[in-house]
């Protein structure tokens, strides 16, 4: 298997309330998102969608949406029913398909959030998009992961999600560590690394996303490395707003 | 290749009759006659006391009497209805905790509305084989259970209780996967919100794709379509297929015989149907059928199976 390379990652923050009054639903961020991405990327065989609760607007099959803003040719479908740890599952969906899809995107969408969080401050979202050929490998990652990456490597950026537990999810002493504020949920890794990828790629040859439900305790982990062969070619940041806090 | 390696359906003992549904869900008797007459409905499970657990879990635990559950590697619970009026977010947790295979990863897959359960499939076998652990399977759960207010509003169908499950694996006993083929047409992304040509077009269009994938999926699996034994739909009704089911060379090898024993069955149908055939032994060992799938959206999908009947 040739494994899932990113290439290009973008982000998008808009008020869950416009001026129109109408709610910022997953159509709306994905439409913010569509518009960054290059001209020039193939259209993808594969469109995953991936949210930790239901859009704000109704029943509309925003995969097949995205499916058709970039291009209409991909096998399309939400990943959803699993928290913040959605994304990392649609991940893992995305490489399986990786020999097969070509190039494939996610977005990962926010504009509520389950029952007994806080409300999520602004409907936000993140495109990744994916090929074959060059970019950084990223890879869905148990605990140890980060570890063996820093042993590799020497050097390694843990980002933890707001809610993230350092010690459970087997944060490596030695490692530099980037901790988003608070304010999302499902996006928020994702959001952090679209915002910075230039600036982190350039200086970290390996990266981990962690994060841990707050709902289940659950732990979830995605790695990015590879960044020295060719990671120049990811685009990023988009519209994303400062994270806060940056490493 | 992915296999079935089991696949089992569940009702609630409730039945009642189009009549009887139709007056639970308002409808005129227009829509009812056209139910009974035009869409061969007759009658349907449906048993207002139960929840989306009494329905989804009776056949998913049949399936795990029947393996180690510390195999089940993923849970997928494959669902229609996607907006807020559909499963509740920790919906496949919740299945995961009940069927006591906590260790799975476990999520949701949607927005294909009823076309989903082919895609899970092989996205179940495609994750298998990413993760090459042997003797791995993935458990995939249909069924649910909406609220009155949303079944009434989807009149085009009437919706019945119904579930079932399946059990994915790589090289296992059951049926072979021999293909798998999908087409989805973003351009009627917004459903049942639709304008009325919205609606016009996409029954225009529908034939046409349909018959594109259903050649595309024989052709992948290296057959014809006159070699499929069974094109085994969801229980829609049989107008939705006009132009399509009704003509040679589809027309006869149709599995219609649900349509009026259990109706619309949102997700579940395509595996409620190949349970029946399993346990009615109407499959011929080696000889390939064809599941196909629509959901608003809309996508189309087929995926050409090789039953081997003995196995449940």
């Amino acid at each position: 298997m040739g494994g899932l390379r990113l290439v290009s990652a973008l982000g998008a923050r808009t008020r869950p309330e416009r001026p129109a009054g109408e709610p910022a639903g997953h159509k709306e961020i994905v439409d913010l998102l569509v518009d960054q991405l290059p001209r020039d990327l193939p259209p993808p065989g594969l469109v995953l969608l991936s949210y930790a609760a239901p859009d704000v607007n109704g029943n509309q099959t925003v995969a097949s949406y995205l499916n058709m803003r970039t291009g209409g040719q991909a096998h399309s479908f939400a990943v959803s029913g699993q928290g913040l740890g959605g994304p990392f599952s649609a991940l893992r969906v995305a490489r399986a398909y990786a020999g097969e899809a070509g190039t494939s995107v996610l977005a990962i969408v926010e504009c509520r959030t389950p029952d007994g969080l806080d409300a999520p401050q602004e409907a936000t979202g993140v495109l990744l998009a994916f090929g074959g050929a060059a970019g950084p490998l990223v890879e869905p990652a148990a605990a140890d992961r980060p570890a063996a990456l820093l042993r590799e490597h020497g050097r390694l950026l843990v980002v933890l999600g707001p809610t993230a537990d350092p010690a459970a999810l087997g944060v490596p002493a030695g490692a530099d560590v980037h901790r988003v504020p608070a304010g999302g949920y499902c996006t928020s890794v994702w959001l952090a690394l679209a915002r910075h990828w230039t600036r982190w790629s350039a200086t970290y040859p390996a990266i981990a996303l962690c994060d841990t439900d707050p709902l289940h305790g659950t732990g979830h982990v995605a790695v990015l490395h590879g960044m020295r062969d060719g990671a120049g070619s990811a685009g990023a940041a988009g519209r994303a707003a400062a994270e806060g806090s940056s490493t | 290749m992915t296999t079935l390696n089991a696949v089992e359906s569940f009702f609630p003992d409730t039945t009642v009759t189009v009549e009887e549904r139709a007056a639970q869900l308002g409808r005129s008797d227009v829509k009812t006659h056209m139910h009974r007459t035009v869409h061969g409905l007759d009658r349907m499970h449906y048993d207002a006391r139960l929840d989306l657990y009494d329905l989804v879990l009776p056949p998913a635990r049949r399936i795990l009497e029947r393996v180690d559950p510390r195999s089940v590697r993923y849970l997928l619970y494959g669902h229609a209805l996607h907006g807020a009026r559909g499963a509740a977010p920790d919906t496949p947790q919740q299945i995961k905790h009940r069927l006591g295979i906590g260790h799975a990863t476990a999520f949701a897959m949607t927005q294909q509305n009823c076309a989903i359960p082919l895609s899970a499939i092989d996205t179940a076998g495609a994750l298998l084989r990413a993760d090459g652990a042997a003797g791995a399977t993935a458990l995939l759960v249909t069924g649910e259970k909406p609220s009155p207010e949303v079944a009434s509003a989807i009149d085009t169908v009437m919706i019945a209780d119904g579930a079932a499950a399946c059990l994915v694996s790589l090289d296992g006993p059951g049926a072979q996967v021999r293909s798998f083929a999908t087409r989805t047409r973003g351009e009627y992304y917004q459903g049942l919100a639709g304008t009325r040509e919205d609606f016009r077009s996409a029954a225009e269009m529908r034939p046409k794709v349909l018959w594109e994938i259903m050649r595309e999926a024989v052709d992948r699996a290296g057959c014809t379509l006159d070699d499929i034994e069974w094109i085994i739909p969801p229980n829609q009704g049989y107008a939705f297929w006009e132009g399509v089911l009704d003509q040679e060379p589809a027309a006869g090898k149709v599995f219609f015989d649900n349509n009026r024993r259990f109706s619309h069955c949102l997700a579940a149908d395509i595996l409620i149907n190949a349970a029946t055939l399993l346990e009615e032994g109407r499959f011929s060992a080696g000889r390939p059928s064809m599941f196909i799938a629509t959901g608003l959206g809309w996508t189309f999908s087929a995926m050409v199976v090789v039953p081997i009947p003995e196995v449940r």
